[in-house]
C-alpha cells in the first residue's frame, strides 16, 4: 500500500513537473470522453419523462381528449402517453367512425368543463402559400382562437405582440424570420387565384415546437380532432372511462400514474433484444477505446523513455520491476481520473451553456439541465481503465530497462525487432482469422478481438517495418538517408508516434467510410432516377373533371398550352433553355387488352428474374416464425438475395420511356459508344434494366403481365390471367433507374400494354444558367401562378441527392485526424531531432550546410506521417469491414433487406491523410526547424 | 565483520571476436567501518565491479556475497529487497528522483519496503540531519538544492535504515573541489560509524580518504595499498 501511495505521489509530481506533456495526455484521453459526456448530458436533458411531456403539451390544462372513434366504446390500455394505446371494444372490419361535435364532447365531461381545439403538430395538413422575399413559399396554418385562455395555459408564449383579432395573424419565430417580418408588418397569403393581406399581431412560441414555421389565426381552417380540456375539478379515472365509452381517448395529468392494462396476448412484456445492434455498439466502443489507447499510449511511452535514468535509479535503490510498473501505471490512472473529471464537468458545462442551441436542434423546450449520472459514472470508470491500458506498454517497458546501461547513460542495444515482427504478424494473422470467424459464426467477442489484435499487430510490426525501410536509405541523398536510418535506429521515438497516427487515422477512416457508405444509402433511399443536378419540369393535370368509376380524366388535358406557358416562365430565369419530354408510362386497368372490361379489372406488370436467380427466400416455406427466421438466415448467405425494401416490387408507375439520346443519357449516365449502343437497343424495342440478375442467358428480360378481374354483378373475383412478355434487355449501373429498375423504349411500353401517364408529364430542362436556391425559388414563384385556365400546375426541381451535412462531417473528421497527425509527427520529430543533437554537431563540424537539419526534419516527418497514415488506413478499412458487417446484420432481420452499407471509399479523406498531411507536415518541419547546427559543449 | 566479499569474480561482455573481459578473477573483502577506494584508468572495470557488488549486474563466474548472502542465490524480487535493505548507491550526478523532495528521496528505500510515509519521513529527516541538512532543505526538490546538497541526500539515502554498504561511483565528479571534499568527509564519517564503503574515483586525493586503495587495470586487480602520500605514484605505476 505504501509503495502504491509512493507511486501516485511520484505520478502526481511528474504530472505537475511536465505540465505541457501532462495536458497533452489528459487531452488525448479526455477528448473522446468529452464527446460522450456531452452526448449523455444532452440526451438526458432532452429526454422528457411522461410527466414532463404532459406538462409540455398540456401546461396547466387538465387533459387532452382525442376523438378516436366517436360513438363506439373503446378500451384504453395506457394513460401516460401522448398517443395512448386503445382498442375498439367491438372490432368490426370496415366500420367507419362517426363524428362528434364540441357540444357532444362537453356532454361527456363534468359540468363546467371548457374545451379548446388542439393538436400535437404544427405541420398540419393545412397549408397556405405565402409571399416570401424571394418569391412564393408555403406556411403551415393553424385555426386556433388564441384569445381562449386554455392556449396560454398550455404554454403558448408571446415572444412579441399579442393574440390576433379580425384580420390579424401570429407567426412562429421561424415563420417571421423566413418572411422577414415583425409585429405590425403585413404578410400576403395566396388562395387560388386571389391574394389577401394580414397584419402580424404577434410572434408566438409553442414549447413543444420552437422551430415550426406556422401562422395561427382563428379564421384558418382547423383539421384537429382533439381538444384541450379544463375541468372544474381534477379529471378522474371514472370520467376518463366515460369518455372512452364515447369513443374518445384521454391523456390527463391526473391519470399519468394509472397503471397500464395491456392484455397479455399482446405480448407487450417481451423485451426485444437486438444482438446485432449490441454487437455494433460494442465494436464502436472497442474501436474508440483502441484509438484512445494508441493515441495516448505514445505520450506515456515517450515520457517513460525520458525517465529511464529515474527508473534505473529507483531500481538501484531497491525498487522491484512491479514497483516501477506501478509508478508508470499510476500516471495512467491519474491522467484517466483527471481526464474523466475534466471531461465530465466540461461536458456538463457545455450542455448547460448550449441548452438554448440544443433546444433549437431538438425543436422543443427542455425542463432543465440533467446529466445522466450513471453514464457519467461509467465514463469515469472507462477513463481510468483506458488510462491504465494506455500506460500499460510504457509500464512494462519501464520495468524491463537495463539498469546498468541506463545508469551509465548508454543506449541499450536494439534487439527484438524480429521477435516483435513475428508477434505482430501473428497478431495480424490472428486478427484476420478472428474477424472472418467472428463474421461467419457471428461472435461479438471474436469481432471485437479482431479489431484489437489487428491494430496492436500493426503497431508491433512498426519497428521492424522501420528497420526494413531504413535499408532503402543507401540509395538516397544524405538527408532522407539519415532520416530513414534514424527512424530505424530511434524506433523508440518514431514507433510510438506512428502508433498514435495509426490509431487516429484508423478510427477516422472507419468513421469516414461509415459516413460515406451511409451517404450512398441515403441516395439509394431517395430513389435515384436522374443524375445529380438534373433539372426537371413536371406538370400535373389539375382538372376536376374525371370519371369517378375509372378515375380517368374526362376532358382533354391542355398539356401543350401548359408547356408553352411553363417554357415562357422558365425562359425568364434560364438562358439557352432546352426542354425535352420524358414520356412516363404506367399501367391502366386493361394493359391494352381489348377483351377486358376496364371498369372491372386491374392490370399489373412486374419484371421477373430467371428461376436460377430468384432469391431462396421466395421459394422457402415460411409459415412459422422459426421457418421465417431460417429463410432469412438462408437469404443472408444467398447472393441472389440482394433485394431491398425500398426497391423491391418492380412496380410500374411513371416508368421513363424514350429513345431520345438526351433522355437516355440522363437516366443511364452512359456516354459515347455505350450511349449509342443503348439508344440503338431502345430503338430496336428493347429495355434498359439496372438489376443484372433479371437478365436471362439470352440477353432478355421477362415481364409478367397479370390481369385480375371480377364479376360486375356479384363482385366475385375471376381467375387471373398471366402473360409473360420477353424483351431484349441491356444492363446499366445498379444504382440507377429508381425503384422500377427499368427504362423502356416506346416499343417496349407498347408491348407491355402501358399507356402514357394521363395525370402528369415530365420534361428534362437544360440551361446554361447556374441554378442556385434563389433562382430555383424565383422559378417556383413564377410557375405557381395559374396555367391553362387552372387545369395545369407545374413544378420545377433540381435533382439533389447529396446530404451536405455528412460530407462536411467527413471532412471535419478527416481534418481532426489530420491535425492530430500533424501534432504527433511534430512532437516525435522534435524528439528525434533532440536525440540527434550530437550527430548534428558532428555534421556541423565536418562542414554540413545549415539547411541539412531542416531537410532532415522534413524527411523525418514525412516518414512518420506516411507510415502512420498508411498503416492506419489499412486498420481503418479492416475496422470498417467489421463494423459494416455489424451494421448490415442489423438490417438483415427480415427480407427484403433494408438498404445495406456498401463499400464506399472516402477519397477526400484518403487524399487528406495520405497526401495532404505528409506534405503539410513536411512544410511545417521545413518552416519550424532551426537551420543552425548546434555546437556542443562536452560535459565529461 | 565482512560486509562485502567478492570471490574470484569475473565478468565478460559479448562473444567471439567481440568478447571483452570487463573484470577478471577479482577477490575483494570489505569489513564494516572500512572505506575502500577503487582506482584505475577508463575501461579498467571500476564501474563493473561496483555494479556486481550491488547486484545490479551478475558475474560470469565467481561469487558476490553481501553480509554473507550469495547474490546469485537470490531472485529478482529478493535482490531488489537486498538493495533496499543492505546496499546504498551514490552516483556522480542525477542521483535523485526529481519528483520527490530531498526527504522523500532519502526515505525512498524505506517507502519501497512498505514503511508508511510518515515513519519513513521521520527516519529520513534524522538521516538528513546527520549529513548536515535541516528540515527546510529536506522539503526541497532536487532542482532546488545545490549539487553538494544533492550528494549529501544521496549518501543519507544510501545509509538509511539498517544499510551498511555504500557503493559510490565517482560521487564528487560533478562537484567543485571544496564541496567534493565535504562529501568525502561525510562518507568517511559514516564509515567510521560502522558502514562499509566502496568508492570509485579517478582522483588520488580523494582516494586519500580511504583505508585501502585497490588498483584495477584491464579488469584485473593489480595492486592494493593503504592510501598514503604515494597514492598518485602508485596509480601512475599501475597505469603504465
Amino acid at each position: 500500500m505504501a509503495s502504491q501511495r509512493l507511486a501516485f505521489r511520484i505520478a502526481r509530481r511528474e504530472a505537475m513537473r511536465y505540465k505541457g506533456r501532462s495536458a497533452l495526455s489528459i487531452t488525448l484521453l479526455g477528448l473522446p470522453l468529452l464527446g460522450v459526456a456531452i452526448g449523455a448530458s444532452a440526451y438526458d436533458t432532452t429526454t422528457l419523462s411522461p410527466e414532463e411531456t404532459a406538462v409540455q403539451y398540456l401546461g396547466e390544462n387538465d387533459a387532452y381528449i382525442s376523438a378516436e372513434y366517436p360513438g363506439e366504446p373503446l378500451d384504453q390500455f395506457t394513460w401516460n402517453e401522448q398517443y395512448p394505446w386503445w382498442e375498439l371494444r367491438e372490432n368490426d372490419d370496415g366500420h367507419e367512425p362517426g363524428t362528434i361535435t364540441e357540444q357532444g364532447v362537453l356532454a361527456e365531461l363534468p359540468l363546467g368543463s371548457r374545451i379548446t381545439p388542439y393538436g400535437f403538430s404544427t405541420a398540419s395538413e393545412e397549408q397556405a402559400q405565402v409571399e416570401t422575399p424571394d418569391g412564393i413559399g408555403e406556411l403551415d396554418v393553424l385555426g386556433y382562437d388564441l384569445t381562449d385562455p386554455n392556449y396560454e395555459a398550455a404554454g403558448f408564449t408571446y415572444l412579441d405582440g399579442s393574440a390576433p383579432i379580425r384580420d390579424e395573424v401570429v407567426l412562429s419565430e421561424d415563420a417571421a424570420s423566413y418572411l422577414e417580418v415583425g409585429v405590425g408588418d403585413s404578410i400576403t397569403l395566396f388562395n387560388g387565384g386571389s391574394d389577401e393581406q394580414f397584419e402580424v399581431s404577434g410572434i408566438i412560441e409553442i414549447p413543444w415546437d420552437i422551430n415550426g414555421r406556422y401562422a395561427i389565426a382563428p379564421f384558418f381552417p382547423s383539421a384537429t380532432t382533439g381538444w384541450l380540456v379544463d375541468t372544474p375539478d381534477e379529471l378522474t379515472y371514472e370520467d376518463a372511462l366515460k369518455l372512452n365509452e364515447a369513443g374518445l381517448s384521454v391523456w390527463a395529468t391526473s391519470l399519468l400514474d394509472q397503471p397500464s392494462t395491456i392484455p397479455d396476448e399482446y405480448g407487450y412484456s417481451e423485451i426485444y433484444y437486438d444482438e446485432a445492434a449490441l454487437t455494433l455498439y460494442v465494436l464502436i466502443v472497442v474501436v474508440v477505446v483502441m484509438e484512445v489507447i494508441l493515441l495516448a499510449g505514445p505520450a506515456f511511452a515517450i515520457s517513460a523513455r525520458r525517465r529511464t535514468r529515474e527508473f534505473a535509479l529507483m531500481s538501484a535503490t531497491g525498487a522491484t520491476p512491479k514497483q516501477i510498473r506501478t509508478v508508470v501505471l499510476a500516471g495512467g490512472i491519474l491522467f484517466g481520473i483527471i481526464a474523466a473529471v475534466v471531461a465530465v464537468l466540461l461536458g456538463i458545462a457545455v450542455v448547460a451553456v448550449g441548452r438554448p442551441l440544443l433546444e433549437q436542434i431538438v425543436g422543443y423546450r427542455t425542463p432543465g439541465l440533467r446529466v445522466l449520472p450513471w453514464l457519467q459514472g461509467v465514463l469515469v470508470a472507462a477513463a481510468i481503465v483506458t488510462g491504465l491500458l494506455s500506460a500499460l506498454a510504457a509500464a512494462i517497458s519501464a520495468s524491463r530497462i537495463n539498469v546498468v546501461a541506463a545508469l551509465m547513460g548508454r543506449t541499450p542495444g536494439r534487439k527484438g525487432s524480429k521477435l516483435w515482427l513475428l508477434i505482430g504478424l501473428i497478431m495480424v494473422g490472428g486478427g484476420m482469422v478472428a474477424g472472418f470467424a467472428g463474421v461467419t459464426i457471428w461472435s461479438m467477442p471474436l469481432m471485437a478481438g479482431a479489431i484489437v489484435m489487428l491494430q496492436l499487430g500493426l503497431v508491433a510490426c512498426t519497428p521492424a517495418l522501420l528497420a526494413l525501410t531504413a535499408k532503402l536509405g543507401r540509395w538516397m541523398p544524405l538527408a532522407p538517408r539519415m532520416a530513414l536510418r534514424e527512424a530505424g535506429r530511434n524506433r523508440g521515438s518514431a514507433a510510438p508516434a506512428i502508433a498514435a497516427v495509426l490509431g487516429v487515422v484508423a478510427g477516422g477512416m472507419a468513421f469516414s467510410m461509415t459516413i460515406a457508405a451511409n451517404n450512398v444509402r441515403g441516395e439509394s433511399l431517395a430513389e435515384h432516377l436522374l443524375p445529380q443536378g438534373a433539372l426537371t419540369l413536371t406538370m400535373w393535370n389539375d382538372s376536376d373533371e374525371y370519371d369517378p368509376e375509372t378515375g380517368m380524366p374526362t376532358g382533354e388535358t391542355p398539356w401543350e398550352e401548359g408547356l408553352a406557358e411553363s417554357e415562357a416562365r422558365l425562359g425568364k430565369h434560364l438562358d439557352d433553355l432546352e426542354i425535352t419530354q420524358i414520356v412516363l408510362s404506367e399501367t391502366d386497368s386493361t394493359c391494352g387488352l381489348e377483351d377486358v372490361d376496364p371498369e372491372n379489372a386491374y392490370c399489373s406488370v412486374t419484371m421477373t428474374r430467371p428461376a436460377e436467380n430468384v432469391c431462396s427466400f421466395w421459394e422457402a416455406e415460411a409459415e412459422t416464425e422459426e421457418q421465417l427466421q431460417a429463410a432469412v438466415a438462408a437469404a443472408r448467405e444467398d447472393p441472389n438475395c440482394n433485394e431491398t425494401g425500398d426497391g423491391y416490387g418492380y412496380g410500374f408507375y411513371e416508368v421513363p420511356t424514350s429513345a431520345d439520346p438526351d433522355v437516355v443519357a440522363a437516366y443511364s449516365e452512359l456516354e459515347g459508344d455505350e450511349l449509342d449502343a443503348a439508344v440503338a437497343h431502345l430503338e430496336g424495342g428493347g429495355v434498359l434494366i439496372s438489376d443484372p440478375l433479371a437478365l436471362t442467358d439470352e440477353g432478355t428480360v421477362v415481364f409478367e403481365q397479370e390481369i385480375e378481374s371480377w364479376d360486375p354483378e356479384t363482385g366475385e373475383e375471376n381467375e387471373s390471367q398471366t402473360t409473360e412478355i420477353e424483351l431484349p434487355a441491356m444492363v446499366v449501373d445498379e444504382n440507377l433507374l429508381g425503384y422500377g429498375k427499368v427504362f423502356l423504349s416506346p416499343g417496349a411500353a407498347e408491348r407491355l400494354g402501358l399507356v402514357e401517364s394521363v395525370w402528369s408529364q415530365r420534361y428534362l430542362v437544360e440551361t446554361s444558367t447556374v441554378v442556385d436556391s434563389a433562382v430555383s425559388e424565383a422559378i417556383s414563384a413564377d410557375l405557381n401562378a395559374e396555367m391553362a385556365d387552372g387545369d395545369i400546375s407545374a413544378n420545377f426541381r433540381v435533382t439533389d441527392y447529396n446530404d451536405p451535412t455528412s460530407f462536411y462531417m467527413m471532412l471535419a473528421v478527416a481534418g481532426l485526424c489530420a491535425l492530430i497527425t500533424l501534432g504527433s509527427t511534430a512532437v516525435s520529430t522534435g524528439l528525434i531531432i533532440a536525440e540527434q543533437r550530437k550527430d548534428m554537431t558532428t555534421l556541423g563540424a565536418v562542414g554540413a550546410a545549415p539547411g541539412l537539419r531542416k531537410r532532415f526534419a522534413m524527411w523525418q516527418t514525412v516518414m512518420i506521417a506516411l507510415f502512420g497514415s498508411a498503416l492506419g488506413t489499412v486498420a481503418g478499412v479492416i475496422g470498417y469491414a467489421l463494423i459494416r458487417e455489424a451494421l448490415n446484420r442489423s438490417m438483415m432481420n427480415q427480407y427484403p433487406w433494408q438498404v445495406l452499407y456498401t463499400w464506399e471509399l472516402p477519397w477526400a479523406s484518403f487524399a487528406i491523410m495520405l497526401v495532404a498531411v505528409p506534405v503539410l507536415a513536411a512544410i511545417g518541419a521545413l518552416l519550424f526547424t532551426k537551420a543552425r547546427l548546434p555546437s556542443e559543449r562536452r560535459l565529461t | 565483520m565482512t560486509v562485502l566479499h567478492l570471490k574470484g569474480v569475473s565478468r565478460t561482455h559479448g562473444t567471439g571476436e567481440n568478447l571483452v573481459h570487463a573484470l577478471v578473477d577479482a577477490d575483494l573483502t570489505i569489513e564494516a567501518g572500512e572505506l575502500v577506494a577503487i582506482m584505475g584508468p577508463s575501461g579498467s572495470g571500476k564501474s563493473t565491479l561496483l555494479n556486481l557488488a550491488g547486484g545490479l549486474d551478475a558475474p560470469t563466474s565467481g561469487e558476490v556475497l553481501v553480509e554473507g548472502t550469495v547474490l546469485a542465490s537470490l531472485n529478482k524480487k529478493r535482490l531488489a529487497a537486498l538493495r533496499r535493505r543492505s546496499v546504498g548507491y551514490v552516483f556522480q550526478d542525477y542521483n535523485l528522483v526529481p519528483s520527490l523532495t530531498a526527504a522523500e528521496n532519502a526515505a525512498l528505500p524505506l517507502e519501497l519496503d512498505g514503511l508508511s510515509a510518515g515513519k519513513a519521513r521521520k527516519l529520513a529527516l534524522a538521516a538528513l540531519e546527520e549529513v548536515g541538512l535541516d528540515a527546510k532543505q529536506a522539503d526541497r526538490f532536487p532542482d532546488e538544492i545545490s549539487g553538494g546538497q544533492a550528494q549529501r541526500v544521496a549518501i543519507a539515502r544510501a545509509l538509511i535504515g539498517e544499510r551498511r554498504l555504500v557503493l559510490a561511483d565517482e560521487p564528487t565528479g560533478a562537484l567543485d573541489s571544496h564541496t567534493g571534499e565535504e562529501v568525502l568527509k561525510l562518507l568517511r564519517r559514516r564509515c567510521d560509524a560502522g558502514a562499509a564503503g566502496l568508492l570509485v574515483t579517478h582522483d588520488a586525493r580523494h582516494a586519500g580518504w580511504a583505508d585501502r586503495v585497490v588498483f584495477l587495470r584491464d579488469g584485473k586487480i593489480v595492486d592494493s595499498s593503504a592510501p598514503l602520500a604515494g597514492a598518485d605514484s602508485l596509480l601512475e605505476g599501475a597505469g603504465s
